[in-house]
């Protein structure tokens, strides 16, 4: 009300200017009193400094007939007044930058007058608006007080830790900020490279300045389309953006295949493993902005093989492509209708530049179009949603992008899909048939690929109030809130066009059927699941089978100090052809008790147990992890803190099929763990 | 085969009796077969195949039987690239001995055999005791439904995007895997993770060998076309120190070496 009360006045005073008013004054002040903003006590407003305001003859109980706002929230209650001058103190540090301070005065008459409206300027220095600087450092330094059975083991004494930096500077309309991740191990081994104790993680400098933006380092480029999806990797990047238009271009160049670690600078100094590019994206419709966007890539690049940092696959295969692609996605009918268009291109060297054959051109199109007849509609009180769409996709067979490893080539789908919502009920639907050879290559077969599936779920929504009339919180139904879901899939393929061996005839069938219900409490929550699956191959070049998955799980807090988290996992995969049935069981259980604020401690318990009916596996792992830790010190600003623990590890391993692998062994440790946080 | 190993044997009697060398008494591999004979691969895309190899010898006694390396070729006998990985075993003779083995099929073996006209390929091991025998198996370049369930590429990442993480204690952590396979079939696997104090256990393990503990398993069935990201297990964090964490793949199996990310937890703000 107050703050409706302020707009009027506001509104209604709209000659008031910053300073002055005419003179309605509070009884107890002058009639021509002045409010004056002090300087700040030193050369910079700091983010928790008091604000000083000066009025002459103030005393505290004026303050019942003034407001004063600090960034558009009343702050008058928590003000003070010393020597006529009002001190506001923040409540917690103001955010770097511009902040605005208002004065208004409820006068006798009911109005309500602004008695002056300042600008402030918190600043870490007079040379930078913002400049900040956090550490979170951790050193382990570990020390094996017994041990059992170990083969080449390391030193008795290890040590490992982390430090993630970071910081940044920006004054006017400028930033700069960096971070970066160091890790450090005694070992070498363990390290990502393995030969050094200290190595860089990922990293990320950027730079701003108005409209344009620099990055260098670890990031992610572009928007997701057929030639770019999710392409992260460490390289350089600059882009204009401009919110006036909707108007956004960048460039850059970035390693094809990610690194970490001190080593190959910003990533872009190898033309072998590297992709430069640019992106481009518009909202050519003015007046509704996101009716429509536009955007446009073209890129070139070249690929070493599968050897990043966390990838696996062919790394003896060098590459070499460039690509373009156009997307278009539009919302008309209030959102109700979305049209998708993308056509891409590619020239992609499968066997490597300046070797074999020249690079492949293919092409690559898709249409998405989807309606929502009803988002808002209202059946029995309660909202209920609809949505069908069809979506066409046709991607050559040498279609390839080096930006798009992981990218799917060679399909022509065509997919239905709906999705419907009422009342805790939830339906997710999708048929799609698809065929491959795309280009229609003589010497390859096509197969032809029929795909269903379907989700529905169903959370049963409960009445219950908020509070009951006690006070008490209400008691939940003994299932607690559940959530039961179903899932279906089918896949059938056939082979449409014979060649390479195959003819043409029923070639494949997949079926799986999954159940599971989730029941959640105020505390704790369990989960069950149950998948069936069959796969049949007609062509007999692999065996047909059947699998049976059961999954329960539950998460368990009980009071405050301990927490649950038991996992059993039952699978059975019978090989119909062969006649064998494999069998895996994977248990867990993990503790986490917290005795005291400094005292806590955990255990972790896993079982795996494989077995084949033919008797050609027969293995059981079990591991033990636990430890009480004591914090001795908490890490402060500027002092580091101290915790001990004492942790061991169990693993046994019985093959009684493989006798070289069995194992038991155990470690246990007392680790010092110091702990930095400075910002 | 027999045919193969007799003239061989023939031809290595013939020079070493020109040379005056005396051949070991009855010394040969006589046959070589592959389980399967033959197998799909994609035209464009790389993949995985599991090769068993079993090489037939009549020496008496003890007998080392060795293959040095695998070779691709073309129907027509061209050499498209080679595979440097000893297979070895000792034995006592005569006997029949197995031998198993995941090769990767590069995509530009596979490419340059479809651009030489051919709707296959060969993968062949010469496998010797003295006198050596070949064996191979057909790799039929297919489309990449119709290729033999495998493994093209494994793309392990935080829920950040990036392979490496720094997390404080009890801060919640997954990791997610992009698979991209050929052909379709039942994916078989288990999310480990290892650490912290990355341990080593077992007479035969190294200190390059951290031990690997299963979170959870993996049964999901998978079909070339589909853009699978797979959303692992919540990572144990409740312990400072490095972590690594892997999908360690049972079948199909890998040709390549399976990745590995690493994690490190750190003390939080309270201690």
């Amino acid at each position: 009300m107050r703050k409706q009360a302020l707009i009027r006045a506001a509104a209604c005073a709209g000659a008031i200017q910053l300073g002055l008013s005419a003179p309605l004054s509070v009884a107890a002040l002058p009639p021509d009193w002045k409010p004056e903003l002090l300087a700040s006590a030193t050369d910079v407003r700091t983010p928790t400094e008091p604000i000083r305001l000066s009025i002459r003859g103030l005393k505290k109980q004026d303050l019942k007939q003034l407001g004063i706002e600090l960034d558009d929230m009343d702050v008058t209650a928590t003000v003070t007044v010393e020597n006529n001058v009002a001190v506001i103190t923040p409540s917690q540090p103001l955010d770097w930058g511009q902040h605005q301070l208002r004065l208004v005065e409820y006068a006798p008459d009911g109005d309500i007058v602004e008695r002056g409206l300042w600008i402030l300027e918190v600043r870490k220095s007079e040379a930078f608006r913002e400049a900040n600087f956090r550490a979170n450092a951790t050193l382990n330094l570990v020390r094996r007080v017994s041990d059992k059975n170990l083969g080449d083991s390391p030193g008795k004494s290890q040590a490992d830790g982390s430090a993630a930096l970071a910081g940044g500077l920006a004054d006017g309309s400028w930033r700069a900020t960096g971070q970066m991740d160091l890790l450090y191990n005694s070992q070498e081994n363990q390290m990502p490279r393995g030969n050094d104790k200290v190595d860089m993680g990922q990293f990320l400098l950027t730079g701003e300045t108005g409209r344009f933006t620099a990055k260098a380092g670890h990031h992610t480029v572009g928007t997701d389309s057929m030639i770019m999806q999710n392409f992260n990797s460490r390289g350089v990047s600059g882009g204009y953006q401009s919110e006036d238009t909707g108007t956004s271009v960048n460039v850059f160049s970035l390693r094809t295949q990610n690194v970490t670690g001190f080593q190959e600078g910003f990533g872009i100094g190898d033309s072998d493993n590297r992709v430069d590019g640019v992106t481009v994206s518009g909202r050519p419709i003015t007046s509704r902005r996101d009716a429509l966007v536009v955007s446009a890539a073209h890129l070139f690049g070249a690929d070493p093989g599968q050897t990043g940092e966390g990838v696996g696959g062919d790394s003896l295969t060098t590459t070499e492509g460039r690509a373009s692609s156009v997307v278009a996605d539009g919302n008309l009918l209030d959102k109700r209708l979305r049209l998708r268009a993308e056509y891409a291109s590619s020239d992609f060297d499968f066997d490597g530049p300046n070797t074999g054959s020249p690079a492949e051109h293919d092409q690559a199109y898709s249409a998405l179009i989807s309606y929502t007849p009803w988002h808002d509609k209202v059946v029995r009180d309660k909202p209920m949603a609809w949505n069908l769409g069809l979506e066409h996709k046709r991607i050559g067979t040498f279609f390839r992008s080096p930006a798009n490893p992981q990218g799917v080539a060679d399909r022509d789908l065509i997919r239905g899909f709906t999705g419907f919502n009422w009342s805790g009920l939830d339906l997710q639907a999708s048929i799609a048939t698809e065929t491959d050879n795309v280009n229609d290559l003589a010497l390859l077969p096509r197969i032809e690929t029929l795909q269903t599936v379907w989700s529905l779920s169903y959370t049963p929504e409960q009445d219950l109030a908020l509070m009951e009339p006690d006070g008490q919180v209400p008691k939940m139904p003994w299932y607690g809130q559940p959530f039961y879901n179903i899932g279906y899939f089918t896949l059938d393929q056939d082979v449409e066009k014979a060649g390479a061996g195959l003819s043409a005839g029923a070639f494949h069938a997949t079926d799986n059927v999954t159940l599971s219900a989730t029941f959640s409490y105020s505390t704790w929550s369990w989960a069950i699941s149950h998948g069936v699956g069959k796969d049949e191959d007609f062509t007999n070049a692999a065996s047909d089978t059947e699998s049976e998955l059961t999954d329960v799980s539950a998460n368990i807090q009980i009071g405050r100090k301990l927490s649950l988290t038991p996992t059993i996992q039952h699978n059975e995969i019978n090989d119909k052809d062969n006649h064998i049935t494999a069998t895996t069981d994977t248990g867990g259980l993990s503790l986490t008790y917290t005795f005291t604020e400094k005292v806590a401690g955990s255990f972790g318990f896993t079982i795996n147990r494989e077995e084949a009916s033919d008797g050609s596996v027969n293995s059981k792992t079990t591991d033990l992890t636990g430890h009480i830790s004591w914090t001795v010190a908490e890490a402060r600003a500027h002092r580091p803190g101290l915790a001990l623990s004492l942790e061991g590890q169990r693993h046994e391993q019985r093959d009684p099929v493989n006798l070289s692998s069995d194992t038991e062994s155990y470690q246990i440790f007392l680790k010092a763990i110091v702990s930095w946080q400075p910002s | 085969m027999l045919e193969r190993a007799t003239q061989r044997y023939i031809t290595v009697a013939a020079v070493s009796l020109a040379f005056g060398i005396s051949l070991p008494a009855e010394s040969a591999i006589t046959a070589v077969d592959t389980s399967p004979n033959n197998t799909n691969v994609p035209l464009a895309r790389s993949t995985s195949v599991a090769v068993g190899w079993s090489a037939t010898t009549d020496t008496a006694g003890p007998v080392t039987v060795s293959s040095t390396q695998g070779m691709f070729r073309t129907p027509s006998g061209v050499t498209l690239g080679t595979v440097n990985k000893i297979l070895s075993k000792s034995i006592v003779g005569p006997t029949n001995i197995t031998f198993s083995e995941v090769v990767l099929i590069p995509m530009n073996i596979i490419y340059r055999a479809h651009k030489m006209g051919f709707d296959q390929l060969r993968y062949e091991r010469s496998f010797t005791d003295g006198v050596a025998a070949t064996g191979q198996i057909t790799l039929f370049i297919t489309s990449p439904k119709a290729a033999t369930f495998g493994i093209s590429r494994l793309a392990l990442l935080f829920d950040d995007d990036q392979p490496i993480r720094i997390v404080n204690r009890r801060e919640t952590l997954k990791a997610r895997v992009a698979v991209a396979v050929v052909g379709t079939g039942l994916l078989q696997a288990t999310w480990e993770v290892a650490g912290p104090n990355l341990e080593v256990a077992g007479p035969n393990l190294s200190a390059d060998s951290p031990v690997y503990r299963p979170l959870k398993t993996v049964r999901q069935y998978l079909s070339a076309g589909d853009e699978t990201a797979l959303a692992g297990p919540e990572l144990p964090t409740d312990r400072t120190g490095a972590y690594l964490v892997r999908l360690r793949v049972a079948k199909p199996e890998l040709g390549f070496d399976a990745p590995v990310i690493r994690y490190f937890v750190q003390a939080s703000k309270a201690e």
